[in-house]
């Protein structure tokens, strides 16, 4: 600006002094706004959701297998304890070699 | 930005056409936007300069929709609301005669202190051009101002 350029000046001085008879709301800091969840951020959730639920549908047991073992056919089988091991019946039985006779013996004629 | 407080609001103002309820809401977008991150300091410039372009475009924006939705029964009211305001030379009635762009180079310059490269970056114009507005709009004000004081 220049001197010449005073008149000027003085015009938006004044002006400046009659707009500041009307004075300026007063500044409550800026507004806050509750933040949009934008569709990208609910991407890493609702793919993990996905993958957990397609997961399920592929390796869950199916029904034919559950009928299977269902407790209806289950067999028990339970071992008692007994005095008697049971294994000296095969320590008893002597087979010795002098009587054994082959099981096809009897194919062999002997005239 | 509450040291530029005041300034935005008298520049909200005078985009607004002195209709102070119009600067009110858009100082209140020029907020928002900025809160919400939709308007960043990039500090390219000042950080007034930055706020009054932001200021500058959320008024075009609002003026356009409010002239878009307004009832043809409430125009009347808006430009009373412009003729208002009372004193021996009507200051901004002399202003508004001026060419929109030639005013609002000469209130950044002379108004609000502004250099002509920060003018040319908050109109978003080429600084040839501002030079060009401001000297013209000089040579029309001492114009007008000579025929009001005759």
């Amino acid at each position: 600006m220049t001197p010449q350029e005073d008149d000027l000046r003085d015009f938006f001085s004044e002006l400046r002094a009659e707009d500041e008879q009307t004075a300026a709301p007063l500044f409550t800091g800026l507004p806050r706004r509750k933040p949009r969840i934008k569709i990208w951020q609910l991407a890493t959730p609702l793919g993990a959701a996905a993958t957990i639920l397609l997961l399920f549908l592929l390796y869950r047991p199916s029904p034919d297998a559950t009928a299977a073992t269902s407790p209806t056919n289950v067999l028990v089988i339970s071992l008692e304890a007994s005095e008697d091991p049971g294994t000296e019946s095969l320590l008893s039985i002597t087979d010795p070699v002098s009587t054994w006779e082959s099981p096809s013996a009897s194919l062999i004629a002997d005239f | 930005m509450q040291a530029h407080h005041e300034d935005a609001f008298r520049w909200a103002s005078q985009c607004c056409r002195y209709n102070h309820h119009d600067a009110e809401e858009v100082l209140q977008m020029t907020y928002l936007k900025i809160a919400e991150g939709k308007a960043r300091f990039n500090e390219r410039s000042a950080f007034k300069t930055w706020l009054f372009a932001v200021i500058r475009y959320t008024a075009l924006d609002y003026l356009k929709k409010r002239v878009r939705f307004a009832a043809l029964d409430q125009l009347p009211v808006l430009a009373e609301e412009q003729d208002s305001g009372e004193s021996t030379l009507d200051y901004r009635r002399l202003l508004a005669r001026l060419p929109e762009q030639q005013q609002r180079v000469l209130l950044l310059t002379f108004y609000h202190d502004m250099s002509l490269s920060e003018v040319a970056d908050v109109m978003e114009l080429h600084i040839g051009t501002v030079r060009t507005h401001y000297s013209r709009g000089k040579d029309a004000l001492r114009t007008l101002l000579k025929k009001e004081s005759v």
